[in-house]
């Protein structure tokens, strides 16, 4: 009986010991402030499949202002740098780290035409986002 | 002083009228990024104590470089003729005191979150790529852009001789 007592007892004690599994994350690269300000009041992406050494298309609907972002990541990481190998025609791209993603952000110039369309290339793995810009559609459509 | 001077220049350069718009000649508008990236690199170097991976950055980069920054400055000679020069300066000064305003804008997070430019340039797997990198990260202030041109455009400036008659 005393034995058995002192076996449980053991076992509760190294309960405390059993190291705990951390909580998951919500990102193991900083965020930053400046990257959350002035996303356009409408923006849509179509799902992402990015595969190395292929082009993939990408559909955005964006429209009101502000930039809209395309995210992606490598291995749960941003990756090492992003190509503009299309420029676009009518708006800014800007690709940079976001947390853990990397985020393709369109900003369309002020009283420009609201179609649009450019590439990025993604380092490593060399794969190709098309990406096609499209105004929203007017409410009641 | 130095405050003064890059104001002077920024009233120079924009009370001129709107910039115009980018460059429709895609090789000046890849040689303006180059410049733009190389800029803002500079002031993290001296702002973030970044000077060897600037260092670095300009060691491996240094042809596209020079290349890039002769096509600006060719840009700038063909734009204001024998004003070229000067309007060269004033736009380097003016995009540096723009891309600083920019960083102090953000505090404590520019070295931190611009400070990724070094190891992203240097992850480009080609030398000639930099440009496309470098439109990546549309670098040039919004009040600024690139080819844009103040004032009259270059005219053939008559010769003195010629004047004289």
């Amino acid at each position: 009986m005393a034995t058995r007592f002192a076996l449980v007892l053991t076992a509760v004690a190294l309960q405390g010991c059993i190291e705990k599994p951390p909580p998951p994350a919500a990102s193991h690269n900083r965020l930053y402030y400046e990257d959350q300000l002035g996303k356009a009041a409408s923006c849509t992406v179509s799902d992402v499949k990015v595969t190395d050494g292929k082009e993939s298309p990408v559909t955005m609907t964006t429209g009101g202002g502000g930039w809209c972002g395309v995210s992606v990541s490598h291995g749960g990481d941003p990756y090492a740098a992003g190509l503009l190998v299309q420029p676009p025609a009518n708006g800014k791209v800007f690709v940079h780290g976001v947390g853990d993603d990397t985020r393709i952000d369109y900003t369309p110039k002020p009283g420009a035409p609201a179609t649009d369309a450019f590439a990025v290339r993604l380092i490593p793995g060399d794969a190709i986002l098309r990406i096609a810009v499209n105004p929203p559609k007017p409410p009641g459509t | 002083m130095k405050r003064i001077i890059g104001c002077l220049l920024s009233l120079n350069l924009l009370a001129a009228g709107p910039a115009l718009a980018d460059c429709t000649i895609p090789a000046e508008q890849a040689a303006f990024d180059v410049g733009a990236l190389k800029s803002e690199l500079s002031i993290l170097a001296i702002a973030c104590s970044n000077q060897n991976q600037y260092n670095q950055f300009v060691e491996r980069y240094r042809t596209e470089l020079v290349a890039e920054d002769q096509v600006v400055n060719a840009w700038f000679n063909k734009s204001y003729g024998r004003n070229g020069r000067s309007h060269y300066d004033s736009y380097i000064t003016l995009l540096a005191n723009e891309q600083s305003n920019v960083g102090q804008h953000e505090g404590s997070d520019f070295c931190p979150r611009l400070g990724v430019l070094f190891s992203e340039a240097m992850a480009v797997p080609d030398l000639k790529l930099l440009p496309e990198y470098a439109a990546a990260k549309n670098l040039i202030p919004a009040a600024l852009t690139s080819c844009a041109v103040e004032g009259p455009p270059a005219r053939a400036e008559p010769h003195r001789a010629a004047r004289k008659k």
